[in-house]
């Protein structure tokens, strides 16, 4: 255990003096990274419910999942910037779409692998997502921009200012989770795609169409992701690239929150994102992206199964 | 030989074992002898294999002790109970399909023939003398079983019967002063089944050793066993030689009679995973 | 023993061909490839250790590769010592860092392993990327020195043929390492906590112990590669240790097979020289992606041992044909 002490002081040390340094900085400067925090923290909590939604219904991580927001991100730009359809229309398309290749990559590299172990479907995942991305990127290499859904004019909230594209991302997230929440618990088929992760055969034997329900997940999946890519595009645009730190940090996300609990996955994207938006703003924007994953490793290595988890999560 | 006559391997006191808010098992109460096969039995659920994985320390125990040769091992880690004599085997098969099958219980001898990565690297006398003797030893415990001639096939083309036998070679192979065996006869068909009993027979009569034996299968059980303990809920339902526990009406009202012979072959507890 | 020779004649056939392969191939250019190949192999050797005999998931075994090279970086060019301290130094922090990050790290499983060494490797990488006084940041180490060719114990590997000739001695070495480990208690061990936890732990197998044994001594490996590229290279980068480089060795390791040492061999030849072939397309460099992405998929699906598995497959199909055509003429045909 000494050593776990260790290592947790050598990377909580830091965080102390974090707080030290915080306190020392103007109470806008705070709200301004809270605001950002919350607006990135969607993100993460987007993709985070992604991730849950498949690992609920088949136990599988999707390494995938950040290329979906990608997808969903490139995808709007195609249909609004090139085909020139209004952006609301061309949003719902690219979401259709990414849905259907999540489907189809379902179809062909996962169903096929029923008997597979952990290890061999991650491994599948990884390969996916490299090729998913190396065809955008084989399409383009540009960043691209999406219009603010209602202008650009900053709202100004206690010496703090955001824009009105934020209050789009958390409102459409919140309306996701709660969707979600809804269709998990209320709803048959939520509660069958709940069935098949706990007991596969036994969902079977009491008529669950357990090929179908996967599928469905993975469509789901993409739905959630295209939806996170296409609201976020329009503050940190977007590129073939995109997905793999999002990928990771909604997966980092999904940790903290408890691997399989939509609610802590949503929770672990909000924490993660005001984490590294103070730590960016307070400590070094250079390692910005670092923070996800320290926060990752700390709780990989003291409480694995998530901050809102059951005990159990580590033999999962 | 009488119940006196054999020394006491293992005795657990007062075992409990929960796993959230069911009590698995409950304060109960277990000794197990050499030589001689001390069998554990009772309905689905009553928490026969938890008492083995408790014993070999895959689940904590809420309370209790489990004294192996008069030492408490409640506390060490399933390897080193592994490395002191508890040995056991599965009742969901775990053989490695990765290795032959002399591999397999080469793997079985790692207690007890030693020698450093070091020896292995720079292939020391040592390392060459220890090979040998481990795969002796492995030979000796295939042949024991009966399946010396499929050494050198992969595990994992052997056929299930014969995959049992090799767990239980890989088990004898470690020299165990305490072998527990979780439903060694699922699966098994009946000629299978009454050769494996022959088995146990002779690990204890040929080998000398103390035999913990989890069962379903009632012939099986009251053939080979010298003493009995039943589990009904957790709890001990009572306790004896195979003939004291046939005629037993509480036993015969909670177990058998209630239970379907067709079941017996599903073997398997809901909760053991 | 047939046993005996079965595992060391690929060893001496392979030792061979590295010997007469500069012979065989005219330019420098060929010869830096097959250099990179060795280098690559060396890693990729470690990695299947850990992945495919151990079962144990590593995706940041670039960040290990890249510590040595930075490590030995500064201790040569900045602190001006010789370049045996660089190697050592290079090999005892792969080691302290491998435990540190080993020991809470193994004790997960499946998807929290990938995890950590994940996040792990991301972490490491953000560091070569950002703390330009110690690495020389995006642009890489270029920024703050050229990093010397290799000399070793008075002896200077300045030709690209006495470097050829040096790394390819320590991928052999190695192998040897790698295939009297395997062919012993503790492979054994290695491959029973693979395939099942409970059963190699009831054995007496200290499965925590030889988990954390067999990740450092894939860090010693990825090291000791590390090591070698950068006195090679005599520049190092951020871009060749991140998570894409980590995706790539495991690639190596699952297109050459994971249940065989030479599986790493193949893998790391195939995937090194791969894009020097591809290099006459236009867009090679976006291809390359997709195609590594493609072995990842085609290979775990189609063929899980990988190419050593299937040509194995195929030898013993095709020994089998030539028992039944032979039939009773000849008794039994001979071994390998």
């Amino acid at each position: 255990m000494s050593i776990i002490e260790l290592i947790s002081f050598i990377l909580v040390h830091p965080l102390v003096q974090l707080y030290e340094h915080i306190t020392s900085i103007p109470a806008t400067s705070h709200l301004q990274f809270l605001f950002t925090g919350l607006n990135v923290g969607s993100m993460y909590g987007l993709t985070a419910m992604g991730f849950t939604v498949i690992y609920n219904t088949t136990g599988i991580i999707n390494f995938a999942q950040g290329e979906f927001v990608m997808l969903g991100g490139i995808l709007s730009f195609v249909f609004y910037g090139l085909v020139g359809l209004p952006l609301f229309p061309a949003i719902c398309l690219a979401v259709l779409a990414t849905m259907a290749v999540g489907v189809f990559i379902e179809r062909i590299t996962i169903r096929p692998m029923k008997n597979a172990g952990i290890i061999e479907l991650i491994i599948i995942t990884i390969g996916v997502s490299i090729v998913v991305r190396g065809i955008a990127q084989l399409w383009s290499k540009d960043t691209f921009k999406l219009p603010h859904f209602s202008g650009e004019t900053p709202i100004e909230l206690f010496g703090a200012k955001f824009l009105p594209q934020s209050l789009w991302i958390l409102g459409i997230t919140l309306l996701l989770l709660v969707g979600l929440r809804f269709f998990f618990t209320r709803t048959l088929l939520g509660k069958g795609m709940l069935a098949c992760s706990y007991d596969r055969k036994a969902a079977y034997l009491v008529g669950v169409s357990v090929e179908k329900m996967v599928m469905l997940s993975f469509g789901l999946a993409a739905l959630v992701g295209a939806v996170g890519g296409a609201i976020l595009a329009p503050i940190t645009w977007t590129s073939y690239d995109k997905g793999i730190l999002l990928g990771l940090k909604g997966f980092a996300a999904c940790i903290l929150g408890g691997l399989g609990n939509p609610f802590g996955a949503a929770a672990g994207g909000i924490i993660l994102g005001v984490l590294e938006s103070f730590g960016a703003g307070v400590i070094s924007s250079t390692y910005k992206d670092a923070f996800a994953f320290i926060i990752l490793l700390l709780l990989l290595f003291v409480k694995p199964s998530g901050l809102f988890g059951k005990a159990s999560a580590e033999r999962a | 030989m009488t119940e006196a006559a054999r020394d006491i391997m293992l005795e657990c006191r007062g075992v409990t074992v929960r796993f959230g808010g069911v009590t698995a098992l409950d304060n109960v109460n277990f000794t197990a002898r050499k030589p001689a096969v001390n069998a554990i039995i009772g309905p689905n659920g009553a928490g026969k294999t938890t008492l083995l994985n408790a014993i070999s320390g895959l689940v904590n125990m809420a309370q209790g002790e489990i004294l192996f040769q008069d030492k408490d091992i409640a506390g060490l880690p399933p390897f080193k109970r592994g490395r002191a004599g508890v040995v056991r085997t599965f009742q969901n098969l775990e053989v490695f399909t990765n290795m032959s099958v002399l591999e397999n219980v080469m793997t079985g001898c790692h207690r007890r023939v030693k020698y450093s990565v070091l020896d292995a690297v720079i292939k020391t006398p040592r390392y060459f003398r220890s090979e040998r003797r481990c795969r002796e030893l492995a030979m000796e415990a295939l042949d024991f079983v009966g399946i010396a001639h499929m050494a050198d096939h992969a595990a994992a083309e052997l056929p299930f019967g014969s995959l049992r036998l090799l767990e239980l070679a890989r088990a004898i192979s470690s020299d165990p002063d305490l072998l527990l065996l979780d439903e060694p006869a699922a699966g098994l068909n009946m000629r299978e089944t009454r050769t494996l009993g022959q088995l146990i027979a002779r690990i204890r009569d040929e080998l000398g050793k103390a035999v913990v034996l989890v069962e379903h299968d009632m012939d099986l059980v009251m053939n080979i066993s010298d003493t009995i303990i039943v589990l009904q809920f957790g709890q001990e339902l009572t306790r004896g030689t195979p003939q004291e526990v046939q005629n037993n009406p509480d036993v015969i009202a909670a177990y058998l009679g209630e239970e379907d012979d067709d079941d017996q072959q599903q073997g398997p507890a809901c909760r053991q995973n | 023993m047939s046993g005996f020779r079965k595992t060391y004649l690929p060893l001496v056939l392979f030792a061979a061909l590295l010997a007469i392969a500069p012979e065989a191939i005219s330019k420098d250019y060929y010869l830096k490839i097959l250099t990179l190949c060795c280098v690559h192999a060396v890693i990729v050797a470690g990695l299947t250790m850990l992945l495919g005999f151990a079962g144990q998931i590593s995706l940041g075994h670039a960040a290990f590769y890249g510590l040595a090279a930075y490590a030995t970086a500064r201790v040569t060019v900045v602190h001006g010592l010789p370049m045996e301290a660089g190697l050592g130094i290079a090999i005892l922090l792969a080691v302290v860092v491998a435990v540190l990050i080993g020991i809470p790290s193994l004790r997960l499983t499946g998807h929290y392993l990938a995890m950590a060494t994940l996040g792990f490797g991301v972490i490491v990488y953000l560091v070569f990327k950002g703390a330009t006084e110690f690495t020389g940041g995006p642009t890489g180490f270029t920024l703050i020195g050229r990093i010397p060719r290799l000399e070793l114990f008075g002896y200077s590997f300045t030709s690209e043929i006495s470097y050829y000739y040096l790394v390819a001695g320590v991928l052999l070495a190695v192998l040897l390492l790698c295939l009297n480990i395997i062919n012993s208690r503790t492979g054994r061990a290695l491959r029973a906590l693979h395939t099942s936890e409970n059963a190699a732990q009831t054995a007496g197998v200290d499965i925590a112990r030889y988990k954390l044994f067999v990740f450092v001594l894939s860090a010693v490996f990825a090291a000791i590669a590390g090591f070698l590229y950068a006195h090679w290279h005599t520049h190092v980068s951020p871009s060749s240790f991140n998570f894409m480089v980590s995706v790539k060795f495991v690639t190596m390791v699952v297109l050459g097979g994971m249940t065989s040492i030479w599986g790493a061999v193949v893998g790391a030849f195939f995937l090194t020289i791969l894009p020097y072939f591809l290099q006459e397309f236009e867009h090679f460099h976006d291809v390359e992606i997709i195609i590594i992405g493609l072995i990842l998929i085609i290979s775990m699906m189609f063929m899980p041992e990988g190419i050593v598995g299937a040509v194995d497959k195929g030898r013993r199909f095709v020994l089998q044909l030539l028992r039944r055509s032979k039939g009773a003429s000849s008794e039994e045909p001979s071994h390998d």
